[in-house]
């Protein structure tokens, strides 16, 4: 009996040790369908659904490991405001790309150039 | 005899593991250590498949897995513009060339190829399989930084594992869900993230440069995944 439940207790954690479940750095909601969805088809039911998805990822990062906004966030979600005519409110989250990740001040400096023409 | 049955179970059991023990991620990408690149612009997928909408898969499905490896990634949604409008939308151009340009103008480390040379469903096995190989080049002196290649088949079909009756219920309620378009997108997702996992972790990850001795798989790869 001991034998068998030894045998069974080995199997398991060899099996299990096989997966190594790495935790998630950012929490991405529902980022990856509606991204996906609004670059397939502008419609302004898609365009209302990534505004949307963007202030969840803006607002919703303290279950993530990190616990900061991911890469992009506030670039793509900038971009968007302006592109339905909310230049000013998107310029300051192309901003607040910059502050948080500095490696992006490169790119993000141009589309801000880019924008405000 | 039941003894020699269970120890050999065992040993099967532990040995179905070895596979990827065989190599490290510092062993197979040396470079990468070196470098350590931050930021990663990822290119507009090559594809040399007749599926034209293939491109678009992996396109968008490849920022969110080098996110999570830790890496500042540069959105592709905004490089695209750029992109198309230095006219540079044509990755098979700069594979070989120097990629300098592109950390001038996005500030990029490093430049994600990605070529997809084969993309088959079959309805029959509701399987999907690609040739994919992916390609990070250094933008400062072009050289390899990490690469793999290979033959992946997603297994699309959808297994909830509870079983029974009402395990049946759930799998038909689930397959009604999926539709066409984005099971492939979750077909390239698993390609990616099986590909990806062996690339070294980036800056934002507590375990950047301490993760050389962690065992990776072969360069050259041959597997299937479920979606």
């Amino acid at each position: 009996m001991k034998i068998k439940l030894i045998c069974v207790a080995c199997c398991l954690l060899s099996l299990s040790s096989c997966v190594t479940q790495e935790s998630a750095l950012y929490s991405w909601k529902d980022y990856e369908k509606t991204s996906y969805n609004y670059y397939k088809k502008q419609t302004p039911e898609s365009t209302q659904a990534l505004l949307k998805t963007y202030e969840n990822l803006i607002n919703l990062q303290s279950n993530s490991t990190r616990k900061v906004v991911p890469p992009g966030t506030y670039a793509e979600y900038g971009f968007l405001l302006v592109q339905t005519g909310k230049k000013e409110e998107g310029i300051v989250m192309l901003k607040n790309e910059i502050t948080t990740y500095p490696e992006s001040k490169v790119f993000i400096e141009r589309i801000i150039k880019m924008v405000e023409k | 005899m039941r003894k020699i049955i269970y120890l050999s179970l065992f040993i099967l059991l532990l040995t179905s593991c070895g596979e990827t023990k065989n190599f490290t991620r510092g062993d197979n990408y040396p470079k990468m250590y070196e470098e350590k690149p931050t930021s990663i612009l990822i290119m507009p997928p090559i594809n040399r498949t007749v599926n034209v909408e293939a491109k678009e898969y992996f396109y968008s499905s490849l920022a969110v897995p080098l996110c999570e490896k830790g890496y500042y990634v540069i959105s592709p949604f905004l490089a695209m513009e750029t992109l198309k409008s230095e006219s540079a939308y044509d990755s098979e151009m700069f594979l070989e060339s120097n990629l300098s340009k592109f950390h001038e103008v996005f500030g990029a480390d490093a430049a994600l190829f990605t070529i997809i040379n084969r993309w088959d469903k079959s309805t029959l096995g509701n399987t999907i399989t690609v040739e994919i190989e992916y390609l990070l080049k250094s933008t400062a002196n072009n050289e390899v930084l990490f690469n793999r290649k290979g033959v992946l088949t997603v297994d699309m079909s959808i297994n909830s594992g509870s079983g029974g009756l009402l395990g049946a219920l759930v799998d038909m309620a689930a397959s009604a869900i999926t539709t066409a378009a984005t099971d492939k997108v979750v077909a390239a997702r698993s390609c990616n993230n099986f590909s990806l996992r062996d690339l070294p972790d980036g800056r934002y990850r507590s375990t950047f440069e301490k993760d050389q001795i962690t065992p990776a798989g072969d360069k050259e790869f041959k597997a299937t995944v479920k979606k």
